[in-house]
This record gives C-alpha cells, structure tokens and sequence, in this order.
C-alpha cells in the first residue's frame, strides 16, 4: 500500500495538469489581488484627502483603517472582482484536472489490470482514491494560499471590528462569523480546510463517474456539473424571502465571504458526506466488485 | 513449484458462452500453448488464471488455493495480455521502475539490463508514447518477466516483432522453462507455437478442442 | 457527393444519436418555464395596477434575460445568472466532445476515407451549428407548448413590470418600459451561442478541451460581470440590449460580433486542422 501510494502521489503531484491547474487558478486569485489593491489604494487617497482637511472631517489618516484588511482584501475575503467571481465558478473543473481523470485514462488502457494484478483490488482503489482525494484538494487550496500570502505582504492583517461587517461580507448569521471577528486566521484556515476536503470530494467525483463514462474529458467536468445542477436547483427550491434560507451552491458556500444566504456547516457537512459515500461506494465497492477486462 | 488446476471452468457473458467446461492441470517447468482462431476463447481463458474475470461455473486452483475466493490473484504471476498497457508521460524506465516497485524492487541496473535482453538498450529514457509498437511490445515482455514470477502468461508475444525480436523472446521464454516458471503461451503461428511448447491446447468455440503433448499422443 | 456522407454521418452520430442535446434542453426549459409560469400567476395576483399581458416574450426573457449591469460596491455581491449561465453553459458542454472524440481512434479512418481534411472541418462546422441552433430551438419549442398548455398568447412581447418581478432590478428608471420587442432580438442569443461554439471548437485545436471549455467559461461569467460591448457573451442578454436598458449595448452589433467571430474560427480553425498532426490513436 505504502509503495503504491509513494506512486501514486508521484504520478499526481508532479505532473504538468498539477502545475497548469494551480497556474491558471493563481491568474485568477492575482486579477482579484490587483482588484484588491485598487481599491486599498483609492481608500488610502480618499483618507488622505479627508485627513487634508481634518478640522472639518475630524479624520486622521492611518493606514491601519479595519475597513481595508487582509481578511477582506484576498480573493476568499472579498465576493465583488472578477477574478473571484470567475475563479469560484471554474474551480469543480481546475480540482479534477490534476488528476481526477487518471483512472479513466489507466482503466481505458489496461494499464489497471497491471496494477491491480500486483497491489491487489483494495489497495489499488483505495489508494487511488486517497490521491485523487488529496490532489483535487491541493489544487484548490494552494492558490489560495499563496493568494493569502500575497496578500498579507501588501495589507495589515488587523483585526476585523463587527462595527464595518459590511465590508467584510460576514455576518452574524455566517457559518463561523464570531472566529472571524476574534480568531481571523484561524477562521482562514478552517476554510481552507474546508475548501481542501470538499474539492477533494469533487475530484474524487471524477474518479467514480470513470465507471459509467469512458471518455476523459466528460469525466473532468462532471464535478462542474455536480456545482451546477445544486446551484440551478437552489433557484427553484428556495423562496427568496424566507430569512432562513442556507447557501446551498458550492460556488458561494465554500467562500469564506458571504455572497448570498448564510452558509451552514450542516449543509456543507451532508453534501461532502453524501458526495462521499456515493464516490466511496462506486469506486471502492461497486467497482472493486466488478470484473477487470 | 507452482500448479495451476482449472475444474470445469465455464464462463457465460451476456447469454454468450465463452468458456465452457474447461478442466485443464498445470505444472512449472513446461511450456503451455493455446492455440485457436479469433474469438476461441483463449484471451478470456488467461485472463481466468490471472484471476481478472471470475467463472460462472467451475473452478480455477493455483496451488490447491481457489482463486476468487481463498486468493484473489496468484502471489508470483507476471503477464502480457492483448496490448501493453503503460502510462504515455513516463519513459519506459520510469514504467518498469513504477511496477517493480510494488513487488521486488528490481535495481536500475537490472532493469537496465532487462531492456537490453528485450532489445530496448537505448529506448529507456524515451517515453512511452513515442515508443513503436514493437518497442511497446518488448517492454510488455520485459515488464512479464522482470520479477522472475512462478507463473508467466504472455498473449501473442510476437506480434509486432521483428525476425531478431521473435528470436529474443522465444529465447526468453525458453529460460523462464530453465528456471522452472510455468508458461502459458498464446501464438497464431503454429510452428512457433509447436516448437516452444511442451503442451498444445487447441480451443474452438470456448472449449478444449485437442490437447496435444509434444512427441505424444493426441488426447 | 463524400462531403454531403460526412454531413449526413455527423448529423446521425453527432445530432441524432447525441440524446441529451435533446433532453437536457427540454428539461432546462421546462423547469424555467413552470417556474416562470408561477411567478407570472404571483404578479398577476398581488399587481393589480399595472398592464397584465403576458406572452412568448416574457417566458423566453425569463431565461435568456441574463442579468442587469453590475456595479462592482462592498455591499454588492457578484452574483451570475443562474438560469442563463446554465443555459449557455449546458449548450458550450454539448458540442465541446464529439469533434475531439471523432478525430481519434475510428474517427481517423473517417478522415481518410473521406479524402479532404477540408471536407472534415466544414461538416463539423455544419455540424456545430446545427447541433446549436436545435438546442436553442427546442428550448423555444418547449417555452412555445408552454404558452399554448397555460393559455399565454404566443408573440413577442414584453412585460417590464413582470421582468423587474423576476429579475428585481435595482434601477428600473433606466429600463425602457416595452410592451414589444424586435424579432431579432430573438435570434441574437442563438447566433451568439453558434458564434462561440464555433470558436470553442476551433480551440480545442490549440488545447485540451476542458482548457477551452474553461475559456469559454471566463468569457461567460466576465461578460456577466462587465457590460462592454467587447465582452461578446453580453450581446446574448437581452436585458443589457439599448432597446430595453438605456445604458446598454447596441444588439445590432452583436450581429457583425457574432458574423466575425464565427467566420474567424472557422476560417483560423480550417488553416490549423490543415497542419494538424492526428497522432494519438485514443483519449488518453
């Protein structure tokens, strides 16, 4: 199992869909950086401005203002440029391109008879399964951090202050708003990690779909059509007017900034658990069962 | 010492009778051919002994162990069934490295040496897909007989292959008898077939048509 | 007399035998339009002061409106429309495969037999074009046995009244209050979608299909985002037409964008086909 998944993890991570997925995602996350840094920059001057005229306005100008923060100036933290926006539309499709369609692909050649042959079934599922899951999560994660890390080199991490939740787009009802108004990094990091076991999921979703589809590139996009078909549906179930309507898209719920309802941790809990079981299921029992042609 | 038993081994696919009553005993040391047209039944009859389809009826005993059920597939087994199967991005060092890994670990100086025998000396840097489908079908080879396993199934070996090519992998296949493997042979020549094979079983329609023994009597 | 059998065996293989190009719009619209159709009932009930004629328009308007213009504040999340992003996005998913999958494998004895790449590319833009507008057509088919089941007159007009009940616009003074829209305005969307196709199968010459489809993707959403006559998915949102938003697009450009853009993928996707190297005998 260990060598298998030495292999694995090889095949995945150093591969040029790896790299180009994490390039084509880091464009994006430094369009809404650029966006960001407009906007501080146009702040900034304003402030001055104001500040120019201090008896008047009663303004200082400090830099250190809670209304522009790191938290509401990377590309998780603000829901308004598009570089966000196009980035949490195309990330089903840049989780499964490093490697979600590699079993369609090894199952297509035969070259899984070789290596379940050798490794034996569950181990060759199993650990197939554990680096598709890893490598959908890595490839959405590691923009974001280094977006993050970019980020915290240009503006101060200051605390946010819940007097200006508007400008944070959290707020008392958002899944973990009191972490992000006491503990802003840690509140980072939990969606973040949210964000990696999630897409790992999504990814793990092309993995399973290689048992009803055989073409490669069909099988990338099905994570996508998963997003899709949950958001479309989340416009016919809801009644715009209930207050107590929960995001249920996976293009806003799994942005640590609020762009619609309030997000939920039992829904982003029950649909990563469904998502689970059923790629789990196909691929590790209902796959593992069948034949090997 | 590896024995390979098949009882009465029937596989029925779709309504489609692909195998039917086979019973056949195997033994290391000696060479077993399969012999038959399009479409007889011998692809479908290896892949029973690797163990990658189940019977619907029968049985298959690799050492007195049932396989499918008390193994899933034999400990020692190595195998070239229809085309090779390896991953385009990789040379075909870098293959042969990757399968090594998971039973014996072969050094890169043996492997490096394996691709000589197959006749791939100066081809192991260059990845797969820019491989000819002779060179794809010596690395196959290669890959079958690396680990030196007790049993060895190779499905129309030569296809592809040069003159100097079948000469190498009929030599091959003759020191894997030496060192006591069992081979189980596929090959539409029949005069390849005859002259490397102790046994000639002779399949039509799924099932055991002829069984010849070399310098025997047919059965 | 090959090229008409490359037509005809692309329209079997890629039309005919593709069942979801006709389901998944049949579908589609059949959601929207019940939806649409119950929100028509809401307005019916609670606006009692303003013209209540309903037709064909507001229905298809409903689902190819897209979305007012976008002003990018803190307080104004960007939020893309849903119903036509799926609409477009659906369509673009299509029609990205089958060229691809029909150049590989068997698809390349087709190529031979056929005698001229030139052949093979022109049947696939027929193709391609085909497949669109039979998508775009049965969705309008379906919002046309919409109308004739729920009894709404099938012609084009519009209820602006109705539309900012669907849509909620933020800035209804700057709508055109219509109570008819030209028929162009109708075909506009579709010939963008043939447009864009056209230019995402012309790059999957250049890349792996998932890049181009993603491509194609960017240029939805950022159109969405950004209302500039450059941004070509914008000429497929009636909503941002100069005919109904003052501060919009003029849609009879839309016609020469979508002409242009159509033309140039062919014509670039012709030159790079006839240098094109088929080696890969599978997907893989």
């Amino acid at each position: 199992m260990k060598e298998l998944l030495k292999i694995e993890f090889k095949k995945s991570l150093k591969n040029k869909s790896f790299y180009v997925s994490i390039i084509i995602a880091s464009v994006f996350t430094i369009l809404s950086l650029i966006f960001c840094i407009n906007n501080y920059q146009n702040d900034m001057r304003m402030m001055r401005d104001l500040s120019r005229q201090s008896e008047i306005t009663h303004i200082t100008y400090a830099p250190q203002m809670q209304v522009d923060t790191l938290f509401n100036h990377w590309v998780g933290g603000e829901p308004v440029s598009l570089g966000t926006s196009v980035y949490f539309f195309i990330f089903p499709i840049l989780c499964a391109i490093p490697y979600g369609w590699s079993y369609c692909v090894e199952r297509k050649s035969g070259y899984t008879r070789t290596m379940i042959v050798h490794s034996g079934k569950k181990v060759y599922f199993l650990a197939k399964y554990i680096v598709t899951f890893v490598s959908g999560g890595l490839a959405m994660v590691i923009p974001l951090v280094l977006n993050i890390m970019m980020a915290a080199a240009l503006f101060p991490a200051i605390k946010p202050d819940v007097t200006y939740g508007v400008h944070y787009a959290v707020f008392k009802n958002s899944l973990m708003s009191e972490l992000f108004y006491t503990r802003p990094f840690l509140y980072v990091f939990l969606y973040l990690c949210i964000d990696f076991v999630f897409c790992g999921l999504l990814a793990c979703c092309s993995m399973a779909a290689a048992s009803f589809v055989r073409q490669k590139y069909i099988v990338t996009l099905v994570p996508f059509m998963i997003c899709l078909a949950l958001h479309f549906s989340m416009k016919f179930t809801y009644d715009f007017n209930n207050y107590y309507n929960k995001e249920f898209s996976p293009f806003y719920y799994l942005r640590p900034s609020s762009v619609s309802y309030p997000t939920s941790f039992f829904i982003i809990g029950m649909t990563a658990m469904v998502l689970f079981v059923i790629t789990f299921t196909v691929t590790n029992v209902w796959e593992k069962r069948h034949e090997i042609y | 010492m590896v024995t390979i038993e098949v009882k009465n081994f029937t596989k029925i696919i779709r309504k489609n009778t692909v195998l039917e009553n086979i019973s056949i005993c195997m033994k290391s040391g000696t060479i077993y051919g399969f012999q038959g047209i399009n479409g007889s039944g011998k692809t479908m009859l290896m892949r029973s002994i690797i163990g990658l389809i189940h019977g619907t009826s029968g049985s298959i005993l690799i050492n007195e162990k049932e396989l499918g059920k008390e193994i899933e597939f034999p400990d020692s087994i190595g195998f070239l069934l229809e085309n090779p199967a390896f991953l385009d991005g990789y040379s075909g060092m870098e293959n042969l490295k990757m399968l090594t890994r998971l039973q014996g670990n072969l050094s890169e100086e043996n492997l490096k040496k394996l691709l000589e025998r197959v006749g791939l000396a100066g081809a192991g840097k260059k990845k797969y897909k820019k491989y000819s489908l002779g060179m794809k079908q010596r690395l196959g080879i290669a890959a079958a007989v690396m680990e030196n396993p007790d049993i060895l199934i190779l499905d129309e070996p030569m296809n592809a292959l040069d003159t100097e090519g079948i000469e190498c992998v009929k030599q091959l296949i003759a020191e894997q008898k030496e060192r006591g493997a069992l081979v189980i042979l596929s090959c539409h020549d029949t005069d390849i077939l005859i002259h490397l094979s102790d046994e000639i079983f002779k399949l039509e329609n799924g099932h055991i048509k002829e069984h010849i023994i070399a310098g025997g009597d047919d059965e | 007399m090959k090229f008409i059998k490359n037509i005809l065996s692309d329209m079997h293989h890629g039309i005919v035998k593709h069942y979801m190009l006709f389901i998944c719009p049949v579908v589609l619209a059949t959601i929207v339009s019940a939806d649409c159709v119950k929100k028509i009932n809401v307005f019916l009930k609670f606006e009692k002061n303003v013209p209540a004629e309903n037709s064909f328009g507001d229905i298809w308007f409903c689902i190819y409106g897209g979305m007012e213009k976008y002003i990018p504040t803190q307080d104004n999340p960007f939020k893309f429309p849903v119903i036509w992003t799926t609409l477009f996005v659906i369509c673009a998913l299509l029609v990205l495969i089958y060229p691809t999958k029909d150049m590989l494998g068997m698809g390349s004895h087709v190529i031979v037999a056929g005698g001229s790449r030139a052949k093979w590319w022109f049947s696939k833009v027929i193709w391609n074009i085909s497949a669109t507008v039979i998508y775009h057509g049965m969705v309008s088919i379906n919002i046309m046995i919409t109308c004739l089941v729920v009894g709404i007159r099938i012609r084009p007009g519009l209820n602006m009244n109705l539309q900012n009940s669907i849509y909620e616009l933020d800035n209804l003074n700057e709508f055109y209050m219509k109570s008819t829209i030209p028929a162009a305005i109708f075909i506009l969307p579709v010939l963008i979608s043939v447009a864009m196709n056209l230019f995402q199968m012309t790059l999957t010459f250049f890349m792996n299909p998932n890049y181009s489809f993603m491509i194609s993707c960017f240029l939805m959403i950022a159109a969405a985002y950004m209302l500039n006559p450059v941004m070509i998915y914008n000429y497929a949102m009636p909503l941002r037409y100069t005919e109904i938003y003052s501060l919009g697009i003029k849609y009879q450009y839309g016609f020469v964008a979508a002409l242009a853009i159509g033309v140039l993928s062919v014509v670039i996707g012709y030159l790079r086909f006839l240098k094109y190297d088929i080696i890969k005998k599978e997907d893989n």
